[in-house]
Parts: C-alpha cells; structure tokens; sequence
C-alpha cells in the first residue's frame, strides 16, 4: 500500500508529467476546452499508459535494444486502436469531440517516455505502478486546466451552465488562452514548489 | 616421417623396428584416409554452425522480434475489431439518420446513387414513410470565410426546404460560427432561391449575420445549390 | 529612479539634453490629443468616456502590479497614460465600458510589467490589448456611425446606428459608402482614433519635428502599403484605390504612433525601413487575402517579434573598415 501511494505522489505532485514534466503539450492545450474532454482524454491516456507499459515491461528483457522504440510504438499504437474501437463503439459523443486526438495518443510523449525510462527497466508490478501514478497525474492536469478555460471561458462546468450568460473571457477557449492557462498554471505550481523547498531548507539549516 | 641419423638407421633396421615398403604405402594409405575423413566431418560441422550462427545473429533477430510483435498485435487489433465492427456501424448510421431528421422527418432514409448534376453536392438520401416519398435530404459542401461548411439540406417532396443543419465547419467563434444556431438557420424555409440582405428581410430573403457576410452567403449558397439540384437543375450564380 | 539626489559620474562626451521619457511621452500625449478631440466630435462623449477609462485603469495597474513585484513606482513617466489613449483609440464608441478596463490589464500587466518593465516589452503593449479583445468578437466589430449622437440629441427619427467600415467594403469587393473627402476628415464608422486621417498626420508632423519619431518607419510602411494599392487595385481607379487603402482602418494611426515605439522596432535607419516595408506587405496580405478586413494590428505585432533581425541589416559601417568587416 505505501508504494502505491509513492507511485501516486509521485506521478500526481512531484513529478506531473504535464506542470513538471512538460510532456503531453499537444494534447494538454487541444482537449482542455472542457472538463468532459479533459477527463475523458486523460482516463483513455491512463488506460493505453497501463496497459503499454505492463506489456513492455513483460518483453523488455526479449527486444534488442536496436529496435526498442520501434517495438514500444507498435505495441502503444495497438493499445491506442483497441481504446480508439472502444470509444466509438460505446461512448461515442465522448469519441467525436476528441476527434483525431484519441489516435494522437500514439504520440503522446509521456507513453514513450515513461516506456522508455521506466517499464523498459523495472519489473511488471513496478511499471503498472508507475503507469496508474503518471497516468492520473496527467488526467489531474488536464482537469484542472480544463476546469479554468471551461469555467472563465465559457462560464460552464460539464455543460452546465454556472457564470451568467456574458461574463465569460472567449479568449480562454482559444488556442491563445490554452498557452495563457498553461503558463499561469506551471508558474503556479513553480511557485509553491519553490516555496516548499525554501521551507525544508529553513528547517535543515534552522 | 620422423629422420633418422645414419647410426640410428643402422640399429632400426638390426630391431627389425623399420617397416617395409609395403607397410608405409598401406600407413600413408590409412593416414591420407582418415585426414580424408576428418576434413569431411569438419566442413559437416561449419556448415551446420554457419547457419545456426546466422540464425542467431543480431540481424535476424531483430527482424523476427518485430515480426513477432506485430503479429501478435494485429491478433489483438483483429479480434478486438470483430467486437465493436457491428455496433460502431449501427450507431454510425443512427447519428447519420437522426441528423437527417432534424432537417426532415421521416421513418426511412435510403441512399440514392445517382450522378450529381452540381460538383457541391455529396450525398442525396431519399426520406420515406413506409412507401410514401417525404422529400430528399442533400449534402452540400460549399466553401466559407475559413474553410469549406458542409450542411444538410432538407427538402420536402414540394421542393420545399423544411430545414438546415450545418455538419461541420471550421468558421470563427463568435462570427460565422453563430451560423449553426436555430435563429439564423431557421430563416432557411420555403421554396425559391434564397437571396443574403443586411438587416430586416422579407420572405425568401436572408438576415445575414452581423460580421459574417461571407459566411451567410456560403450557407445561402449551399442552400440554392441544394434545391436546385433537387429539381434537377444545375446551379447557376 | 532619484537621479537628483545622487552624484551622477560619467564619462566623455557631456552633453546633456532635455531629453527624458517623461518628455518623449508628453510630446506623445500632446500629438494624441487633436486626435481624441475628433473622436469625441464624431462619436460623442462616451469616447472621451472610454479614452478617460482606458488611461485610468492603465495607471492603476501599472502602480498595483509594481507594488505587488516591489519594485519602484513608475507611473510618473507617462507611458501607461501614452499606452491607456492608445488602446481607447483601438476600440469602438459602443464596446462595453469593461473592455478598456481589460485591455489595460492585457497591455500593462501581461505585455509590459511582467516582461521587465519600460523598454523590455517584446511587443506592442496596446496592440496586444486589441488583438487580446478581438476574441470578443462581436463587440470589437460593431462600429457607429460617425455623428450620430449629435442626430439623437437634435432631433428623434435615426438613421440606422450601425455601419461596416470602409475596409469591409473593400473586402466584398464593393464601393465603400464614404469618399476620400470623408476619409480625410474623419466622418467615417470606425474605431475611435482611427477616422480622423488629417489630423492623425498632423500629430505625426508634431512628433518629426519634437524628434521623437523619425520618418523611416511611417514612410516605409505607408509607401509599402500606397505602392502596393497602385498595383493591384481593389477599387476602379488604381488613384481612388491608393487613398481609400491608405486613409481606411487604423494605417496611419498604426504606422505613426504604434510602429514606432522604441522597444520594438529597430534601432538603425536601414533596419528601420525594412520593418516598415514588412508591416506593409503584411498589413496588404492580411486585408486581401486574409479573413480579417484589418490587418495592421497583426502585421506590428508579427514584425514586432522580427524587429531583432532588422537591426543586423542596418548596422552602421565601423570607421576605417571596410564593410565586409562587420560580421
């Protein structure tokens, strides 16, 4: 249990891989238009996340090191189509808002950065850890970005309807607003992680 | 053969341990046999390790590895596919045909594969009940302000439009994109060519969008492209 | 900064010169205001409304957010009042009265203090506030007829309110409803510093003769803009074509007040006559073919970010070397 809950803390806070890693931009900025879209793009990410790299954590010791990323991309692609099928077949709204971004989870670099730093060198247990830790992480931050362009920009949460009509900066919804949302946010979380440290400084030398 | 001094020679031969002339032709005979032979087994033995050490080599290894993987990734994608193939179709064609029945209702649409007198038209799907022709729904694609506004037309039997949704469009947020709402589509009802004016407009003419002109008479355009087409015409500015 | 109270050494040579931002800003101001009397004569009060919002919020941004980063108190120099008429100027009579309130949050707060101050904005602050506000749409495109207000003052029948501005006439391809005449004087729908082009040209004559601006970018990019209408006409006669072009949307308010601030556009005359060249060729890509009737906002603000390679061009010559020496 209290790896479980290192590998959480550590794919949610001390290492997100959207605030502090910076990966997964494209996606981050395109689907964060609403907390539908984000939550629904950041479980289908956890999802092909776990599953890759559970697999490739299986094989790592039978793939050459020569052909190791072509390898990890066939077997993420694969799990991307089987998420892609299952969304259309049963959530299908939830599939034609997200659009051509499902099939760019493929790209997703936190897929292949996590296989490649982590299930390629650790056990099967220790790599669905990891895949649920990073995983929710990044699906925490794709709600919380998409709960502030939502809510400044479009005055709603989940549809419905919460700022009066009017009282809503359209600016957010737009690309320009994603980078602006984006910036505020990882200069947020620098902040209190600067603080943070500055504190556990004080308390080792004070 | 080993050589022998004089002396030796002469104390071998009083041994009797020199052999003759026919005992060495017979050991040369069995030594040249058996080098004979023992090259034999060796060229055996390198050709069996040079395919079992090309088999092993990196090359073809990575080769089979990746083929291994596909493989097995495609059984997956396969049996997954045959899962959700029948369900994707069916609900593919219910969103399809409820568009359609936003713009006409009707219980049936079939397909008609016909030629297309104008080159915007995509697809005419003939609405029914039961055995009773309702009218023609048509799918327009016409060029907007960004880029191109693909729409549903519906058309009754009396060459009527009875309405207008707009399937997708790539317009701006706040301008022309407030073309897909119910106040501008709605306009679109009657029969006749359509014609785009500014401000207040009478039967058959068109408010256009305050900012979006060019998007207004796109629609517009789609429209008149639409009903001529469903007389069998082919659309002229 | 007190550089009264603080012995100053410097070296050769001493020249001194009266010359301090302060000054240059009010040389601004006093060119700005002909210019903001207009408006409120075509579009009545509430322009000299939102002008008076604009700059006041300006201000007090600017002394709120060096307040929250402790650094000094700089609202004495009067850019953020330069840069508060500015973005008034950019916006319609009839946008909401938050809209200034917003923009100057946009100029001052985003473009300008969080950048590192006077001097280190990468771009325009009050065009960034315009484009920042385009996103609302509607409001940002609804222009008033100039005069109107005095119309419901004197009397009860109006004509209609609202009217497209000469550019959009000139992007469906029709003739716009006012002449040069009208262009000239300002008796034109548009933004609130945008119509008036004869005085506009006047407060830019002010500004060459104060030295605060020097002819190379306004010349460049209105030529660019001029040449460019001569060739390729969008109305009959290529002479009514360079006029209309070069007198409609905010040109001549953009060449001669916006393109040219100091921290972004280059320093050097060749560099200076090459950006203006590439503002017009922008600004007439953005009109035709673009999907915006107005393209001098986004043609300064892109130059803007290009205005660092400008400076190699015009590097001056080093004495006694020869020109393949300079790197």
């Amino acid at each position: 249990m209290k790896t479980f809950l290192a590998y959480l803390k550590k794919g949610i806070i001390d290492e997100n891989p959207v605030f502090v890693q910076v990966l997964g931009m494209c996606a981050t900025l395109a689907v964060t238009t609403s907390v539908m879209n984000g939550l629904g793009m950041g479980l289908a990410t956890t999802a092909v996340l776990i599953c890759s790299n559970v697999v490739i954590s299986l094989i790592r010791k039978l793939i050459p090191d020569k052909i190791r990323i072509a390898a990890y991309i066939v077997v993420i692609a694969g799990f991307v189509t089987v998420v892609d099928l299952l969304l259309k077949a049963y959530a299908e709204s939830l599939s034609a808002s997200l659009g051509i971004f499902i099939p760019l989870i493929v790209v997703n670099c936190i897929i292949l950065a996590r296989a490649e730093a982590f299930a390629s060198k650790n056990s099967v247990g220790a790599s669905a850890l990891d895949g649920i830790g990073m995983g929710l992480g990044f699906t925490a931050a794709l709600v919380i970005m998409s709960a502030v362009r939502e809510l400044l920009g479009n005055g709603t949460l989940f549809d419905l309807r919460i700022l009066p009509e009017g009282f809503n900066v359209p600016a957010l919804i737009l690309p320009a607003g994603g980078f602006f949302t984006l910036g505020c946010l990882i200069a947020a979380v620098n902040a209190i992680k600067s603080k943070k440290s500055a504190k556990k400084d004080e308390k080792k030398n004070g | 053969m080993d050589e022998m001094n004089a002396f030796d020679y002469q104390q071998a031969q009083e041994n009797k341990e020199l052999l003759t002339e026919p005992q060495i032709a017979q050991e040369d005979e069995t030594e040249a046999e058996v080098e004979r032979l023992f090259e034999q087994t060796l060229t055996d033995d390198r050709a069996e390790n040079k395919l079992v050490s090309f088999l092993k080599s990196e090359q073809v290894r990575l080769v089979y590895t990746l083929v291994i993987i596909c493989v097995a990734v495609s059984v997956l994608l396969a049996g997954v596919n045959l899962l959700t193939r029948d369900k994707i179709a069916l609900i593919q064609k219910e969103k399809a045909d409820e568009a359609r029945n936003q713009v006409l209702a009707a219980q049936t649409y079939e397909k008609e594969d016909v030629a297309f007198k104008n080159s915007e038209i995509t697809e005419i799907y003939a609405a029914k009940n039961g055995s009773e022709a309702v009218g023609k729904c048509i799918s327009v694609t016409v060029k907007g302000s960004q880029d191109d506004i693909s729409l549903i037309v519906g058309i009754t039997a009396d060459g009527e439009v009875s309405g207008v949704k707009i399937v997708a469009h790539a317009e701006t947020a706040g301008l022309g994109a407030l073309a897909v709402k119910e106040e501008f589509l709605s306009q679109y009802k009657g029969e006749g060519a359509f014609t785009v004016v500014k401000g207040e407009s009478a039967e058959g003419e068109i408010s256009a969008i305050s900012g979006a002109t060019v998007t207004s008479k796109a629609v517009t355009l789609g429209v008149n492209i639409a009903l001529a087409e469903f007389s069998g015409r082919s659309f002229e500015q | 900064m007190d550089f009264d109270k603080k012995l100053v050494v410097s070296s050769s040579p001493h020249m001194r010169s009266d010359e301090t931002v302060t000054v240059i800003m009010r040389d601004v101001i006093i060119a700005m205001i002909p210019i903001l009397a207009a408006s409120i004569f075509y579009f009545g009060l509430r322009a000299l409304l939102m002008v008076g919002i604009s700059v006041v919020s300006c201000m007090a941004f600017e002394w709120a957010i060096r307040r929250l980063m402790k650094k000094s108190n700089t609202i004495g120099d009067l850019s953020a009042v330069v840069t508060g008429m500015l973005i008034g100027f950019n916006l319609p009579v009839s946008a909401p009265l938050w809209m200034p309130v917003v923009g100057g949050f946009i100029a001052i707060v985003v473009t300008k203090q969080l950048f590192g101050g006077l001097g280190r904005n990468f771009m325009n602050p009050a065009l960034v506030a315009r484009v920042f506000l385009m996103t609302w749409a509607v409001q940002m495109t609804s222009f008033t007829k100039p005069l109107v207000w005095m119309q419901k003052a004197f009397s009860d029948n109006v004509d209609a309110v609202s009217s497209a501005t000469t550019l959009s006439f000139l992007k469906e391809g029709t003739m716009p409803e006012a002449s040069v005449l009208d262009l000239f004087l300002g008796n034109t729908a548009g933004a609130l510093g945008e119509t008036c082009s004869i005085l506009i040209l006047i407060g830019g004559a002010y500004l060459l003769f104060r030295k605060v601006i020097t002819w190379h970018i306004p010349v460049a990019y209105i030529g660019t803009v001029a040449v460019l209408a001569l060739a390729f006409p969008r109305t009959s006669s290529p002479v009514d074509a360079v006029l209309y072009e070069v007198l409609s949307g905010g040109l001549l308010l953009g060449a001669i007040f916006m393109a040219t601030d100091y921290a972004t556009s280059p320093l050097t005359s060749r560099g200076k006559l090459f950006y203006g060249v590439g503002c017009g060729l922008l600004t007439v890509f953005i009109r035709y073919f673009g999907s915006y009737a107005e393209g001098v906002s986004y043609s300064i603000l892109i130059m803007n970010t290009l205005a660092w390679t400008f400076d190699k061009i015009g590097r001056p010559k080093r004495y006694g070397k020869g020109e393949k020496l300079n790197g």
